[in-house]
């Protein structure tokens, strides 16, 4: 009776936060989140320099074009390469694994960190975006 | 004799208030934030997307009513269980991302945990330790009624 009591007021919230907080999350999955790119959007982005966030593995396999291997496993590392590669001055686009991966948005707020700079996007819909595009 | 209880009590006035406060101030910066919960929840990838949006409307405010349901009389009970519950599916969450290889956001303080590279040793002794902590008071309360 109790556990019912708790869920039911729970639903009563539910339904508050539904339809009075400022920003509930979309019903859309595909809805771009503050931070985020569609891949039309970053590929008419002139300079642009893409990053892959994703494990070594998945980066030697295949990755996008010209893509620079950036994850916070060889943080150190990846970073120095970055740098290297880096022109200073192209937007930085991070791409993982797909939607639900997690990798774009930490290597994100880390560039962001790392660099002092807000142009850093990460790209909805990661590498299996990008896989249907090529297709 | 007298003493060694009134140690009992204490710490398990302590144990109340922290699990109370542990999901008072999970489930208020979830609710919060709800958005950055559905991308946690995600990560897991165990539920489709609508489902995890409504987890993400629904999950805070239990915990919430859970946290401040232990610290009262009436609701001690069930806001017990739920919290039980709740840990009980966290560990499994964690385990088995651990397992898929996932690189999971917790998800356990809204936006505040926004962070990659997943210490799954670490949130999964966090949310045992708390279970384990629940598990006390479930078993004081089971002795409790006995006598």
């Amino acid at each position: 009776m109790q556990v019912l009591i708790i869920g039911l007021l729970s639903l009563v919230g539910m339904g508050g936060t539904w339809l009075f907080h400022p920003e509930p999350p979309p019903w859309n999955p595909m809805t771009v989140a503050e931070g985020e790119i569609l891949l039309e959007d970053a590929l008419a982005i002139e300079p642009s320099t893409w990053i892959d966030a994703r494990g070594q593995m998945a980066y030697e396999e295949d990755h996008i074009p010209d893509a620079l291997l950036l994850n916070e496993d060889h943080w150190a590392e990846n970073f120095e390469q970055f740098i290297i590669n880096w022109d200073g001055e192209s937007t930085i686009i991070v791409y993982c694994d797909s939607r639900t991966c997690a990798a774009s948005k930490g290597v994100a707020e880390r560039l962001k960190a790392s660099l002092g700079i807000e142009d850093v996007w990460v790209l909805k819909g990661g590498w299996e975006t990008w896989l249907d595009h090529r297709k | 004799m007298a003493g060694s209880s009134q140690i009992g009590l204490w710490i398990h006035r302590v144990i109340r208030i922290v699990l109370a406060g542990f999901f008072i101030v999970a489930g208020g910066l979830k609710i919060w934030d709800p958005q950055s919960l559905t991308a946690a929840i995600e990560t897991y990838q165990v539920l489709p997307y609508s489902l995890a949006v409504l987890l993400s409307l629904y999950m805070p405010w239990l915990e919430v009513l859970a946290g401040i349901g232990i610290l009262t009389k009436k609701l001690y009970v069930g806001s017990l269980l739920i919290i039980g519950g709740l840990l009980l599916l966290f560990i499994i969450a964690l385990v088995q991302g651990w397992i898929r290889g996932l690189d999971v956001t917790c998800g356990c303080f809204g936006n505040a945990d926004q962070t990659n590279n997943t210490n799954y040793p670490l949130l999964i002794g966090r949310d045992l330790l708390l279970l384990g902590a629940a598990g006390l008071l479930w078993i004081r309360h089971s002795l409790k009624d006995r006598h």
